[in-house]
């Protein structure tokens, strides 16, 4: 009985992982047709690659994507973290209300925040463009930040930065030598959040700045004059790096850091 | 007695530089939630309830952006339609992604983690090149289902099922193993131990499944575009028709709103069947 | 930590200064994909600058934008065109100036350009003509009975619930051929007719009907999927070199329409956008324009060239789309309460 119990149980595991990767192998392995289909194979070629560097428009889009996630990830990571040691000391009905407020572009589908940004800028009659992109990336990432962040700095032992105190610290040396090192994973955790959501965001990016900055996601989706293997290979690229990612941390430490989402 | 008296004073003062050291410090932050999440949200329920249509600020309050949504049957349709497949999606995802979080807990140790990388690696691609991809496939095995709400579902079941997947897991990661133990002590029998101990506690990890996929299945707009084959228009994309194409930001930030409710009650209904409501922070 | 924090900010001032260059800078704004992007590097090596392509997906949008932002060229359609001029957002030009030695206008669009005129607007006080072209049916030939039924009954094969078929997703393109099927030109049209063709629409928008723009660029290139739909004569052209099952059919009153230069008020670089536009209209660039992006060329040369016997478009079938020819025809004017009817028709046309 235990067999057959792990006999099903194999089954349904691997039949998962081949329904996730089936689509993600073929987009890997069309990326290498000599023709322009992508349905049916002609012979092994490298010419999309070389096109992908060629295309002026899809490196526009790579370089504005990682410009705006590296720039948000950044000015988020600082101001969540600062954020949530600010919190950390305030008054119950205080914090409350404001993680309230920063939780809702979590807590709203999409489209609604997008909405809100979309109206926001409009309203204010600020150009859309890089500087409209970086400002709703920051939006939406700072909250996140603050929820990797604020736990870890709640859980902080208070005794040891009043031990700091004590021991002639300015609130400056405090903040970089005592509580900053304590919650680095927490930080990094945060940041490697904002980062994803900013690279990979599609809805909240195209309705803040329309056509006018076009990251990956919008120029995929604005794409007219078909969808060519050279999009296949792009994905191809970006899953080698996840892929290495993945490994490296799979080997770098036996346990898996489940991190938030 | 002066000396430590002394001491209070500067350790108050030092207090005092503490908190405004402190509080600068959050300031940035505070500045972004009110101006960059706060504004914004206002903003967008005044120009729901304005009769302007365009970018122009005129504040007379008005009912018509609502009311033009409402009175159009097919829009309403449309806002139906969505929310059913966004809900039989959910319950497929669920119905696939609580086996596979279970099984995964299961495994090994280090199984277990390569396990979970794999199923959640997919989330850090591109959402449009995992449906293009998608769609490559549908038109290599089956072109003539493009379109259809099998397709559009099993869409939403692929891009969704890491959401649905991580919640289930680490929940039932946690479990504490004695319980299961002493529920087949006490007799109980393996399906009766998966009812009444492993369900009910796993509930808030499924809850926070459900709302994970059920949310972005409603207002997609990538899905309908790529495996929709020009046939298949959801709510999401009636708003982006309205802001984008028509510049019609009042009755854009209407239907937002209406959907944005109509979610929030659902996930008001979800939670409320949680009775073992942990504290634990899942949401997106 | 500190390191990480350094190399970051490297990295973004290292991106940061790849993106921005000394050069001077000429911003074209124009729709998707429109341009053959070669030729923008010839400019550039020509001039010493540098050409950053913005684009829209609307004529409605780029209005908008155009006004608040500050573009060098921008390439609108001739209706959006008339509007920028009666709002005094472009520049007035004397198109002489522009058009290099030999230049003569393809008869089609010479006939447009005249009827346009003779209507209020003339297209040349304000742009140079970029592409033109007509609107038509695209069918599968090889479908029993199908080439006599579209050149029977033009855009009303659309709404055959036999055939699988595409309407292109712009509410003035689809108003435009239901409104044809009923005989009514679109600056005619009153609310009556509008709604009327919103209910041929909606019932032409059966199981087997797609709403795609861009997509039948990709989606038509092999295959036969789809048996009738409305396509623009240059898209059409495009597909039918890829494809050999399909011709096209434009129906008679179905619109003729021009895209052209203009050079907006506020541009930055005004000289250097006049540069690009007699860059751009002489005759090989012209030439590999229209050979890359499949539309109609202005130039009564190039147009020649491409429907000659062993021209690119020579063959019949594809010299059919290039050619643009209609006996009879209508164009759009600005007209933002029609435009309003339509946009909101269509929007309960996509959503049924």
């Amino acid at each position: 009985m235990n067999n057959k119990k792990h006999h099903f149980r194999n089954v349904y595991l691997w039949v998962l992982v081949a329904f996730t990767y089936i689509p993600i192998i073929s987009m890997i392995v069309f990326s290498f047709n000599s023709g322009r289909s992508l349905t049916t194979w002609t012979g092994f070629s490298f010419v999309w690659y070389e096109k992908l560097f060629a295309d002026r428009d899809i490196m526009e889009a790579v370089l504005n994507t990682v410009m705006v996630a590296v720039i948000s990830t950044i000015v988020s990571t600082i101001i969540g973290t600062l954020g949530a040691i600010a919190l950390s000391k305030n008054k119950k009905v205080f914090r409350e209300t404001v993680m309230g407020i920063s939780n809702i572009p979590i807590l709203s589908p999409e489209i609604v925040t997008a909405i809100a940004f979309f109206v926001f800028f409009g309203a204010f009659a600020i150009e859309k463009g890089m500087t409209t992109m970086i400002l709703a990336h920051i939006a939406f990432s700072t909250p996140y930040v603050l929820l990797a962040v604020y736990p870890k700095v709640k859980s902080l032992d208070k005794d040891l930065v009043s031990a700091a105190y004590d021991l002639g610290a300015t609130p400056r040396q405090a903040l970089f030598k005592v509580i900053l090192p304590q919650i680095k994973v927490a930080i990094i955790a945060g940041a490697a959040i904002a980062f994803t959501m900013s690279f990979d965001d599609f809805v909240i990016s195209y309705f803040s700045s329309g056509t006018m900055v076009k990251n990956i996601s919008i120029y995929l989706y604005t794409l007219k004059r078909g969808i060519e293997p050279t999009v296949n290979a792009l994905s191809t690229i970006i899953m080698l790096i996840i892929g290495g990612k993945i490994i490296y941390d799979y080997v770098k430490s036996g346990k898996n850091k489940v991190e938030e989402e | 007695m002066a000396k430590s008296g002394n001491i209070l004073f500067k350790n108050h003062n030092k207090q005092k530089g503490k908190r405004n050291l402190r509080d600068v410090l959050g300031l940035p932050y505070y500045i972004v939630v009110l101006v960059l999440i706060l504004l914004p949200f206002l903003i967008m329920i005044l120009y729901a309830f304005s009769s302007t249509s365009d970018g122009t600020f005129d504040i007379t309050f008005s009912l018509s952006n609502f009311g033009k949504f409402f009175n159009e049957k097919t829009f309403i349709n449309t806002m139906i339609e969505s929310l059913y497949l966004a809900a039989l999606s959910t319950i497929f995802t669920l119905l696939v992604g609580y086996p596979l979080a279970y099984f995964i807990t299961k495994l090994s140790r280090r199984k277990q983690v390569l396990m979970i990388a794999l199923v959640t690696s997919t989330m850090w691609v591109n959402m449009l090149l995992r449906a293009n991809a998608l769609k490559q496939i549908i038109d290599m095995i089956s072109p003539s289902l493009m379109g259809s709400n099998f397709v559009i579902i099993l869409g939403n079941v692929y891009m969704f099922l890491p959401f649905m997947v991580l919640p289930i897991y680490t929940v039932l990661a946690k479990l504490d193993v004695s319980l299961l133990e002493s529920s087949a002590d006490l007799g109980a029998s393996s399906f009766k131990t998966m009812t009444k101990v492993v369900i009910p506690l796993s509930l808030s990890g499924v809850i926070s499944g459900c709302m994970m996929v059920f949310l972005p299945a409603a207002t997609t707009l990538v899905i309908p575009k790529y495996l929709g084959d020009g046939k298949r228009f959801m709510i999401g994309n009636l708003i982006e028709n309205a802001v984008i194409q028509k510049h019609e930001y009042g009755y854009g930030a209407a239907i937002s709103i209406v959907l944005g409710l109509i979610l929030l009650f659902f996930m008001f209904l979800l939670k409320k069947t949680d009775k073992y409501d942990e504290v634990l922070d899942y949401e997106q | 930590m500190k390191k990480i924090l350094v190399l970051l900010v490297l990295l973004v001032g290292g991106l940061g200064l790849v993106s921005c260059s000394n050069k001077t800078k000429l911003i074209v704004y124009i729709p998707n994909d429109y341009i053959d992007k070669d030729l923008l590097g010839e400019f550039e090596d020509l001039h010493d600058v540098r050409v950053q392509i913005l684009n829209f997906d609307s004529n409605e949008v780029a209005l908008g934008q155009i006004a608040s932002n500050s573009y060098d060229v921008v390439i609108p359609s001739d209706y959006a065109i008339e509007e920028l001029a009666s709002k005094d957002l472009i520049e007035k030009i004397d198109v002489a100036d522009y058009l290099g030695e030999g230049f003569e206008y393809t008869e089609g669009l010479q006939s447009f350009l005249t009827a346009l005129g003779n209507e209020g607007f003339n297209f040349t006080n304000y742009a140079v003509p970029y592409f033109w072209g007509t609107v038509g049916v695209l069918y599968n030939h090889n479908v029993n009975g199908l080439t006599a039924k579209v050149k029977e009954e033009g855009f009303k094969v659309i709404g055959d619930q036999k055939l699988e078929t595409i309407i292109y997703d712009s509410s003035r393109d689809a108003f435009m051929a239901a409104l044809n099927v009923n005989d009514v030109l679109l600056k005619n049209a009153k609310a009556s007719d509008v709604n009327t063709a919103k209910d041929w629409l909606i019932a032409a928008k059966g199981p087997k009907t797609s709403i795609l723009s861009d997509q039948i660029l990709t989606d038509m290139l092999s295959g036969t999927k789809y048996d009738a739909v409305i396509a623009y004569s240059g898209d059409a052209a495009y597909i039918m070199s890829e494809n050999d099952n399909y011709s096209f059919y434009a129906p008679s009153n179905t619109n003729v329409w021009a895209d052209g230069f203009a050079i907006p008020k506020n541009a930055k670089e005004k000289e250097l956008a006049k540069e690009f536009i007699k860059f751009m209209t002489s005759y090989e660039q012209a030439f590999a324009n229209s050979s890359y992006v499949g539309y109609t060329s202005p130039r009564k040369d190039v147009y020649n060239e491409m429907i000659a016997s062993d021209g690119e478009y020579g063959d019949e079938r594809l010299k059919v789309a290039y050619e643009a020819k209609v006996d009879v025809f209508q164009f759009y004017r600005f007209d933002n309460e029609l435009k309003k009817l339509l946009d909101d028709a269509w929007a309960i046309v996509i959503a049924s």
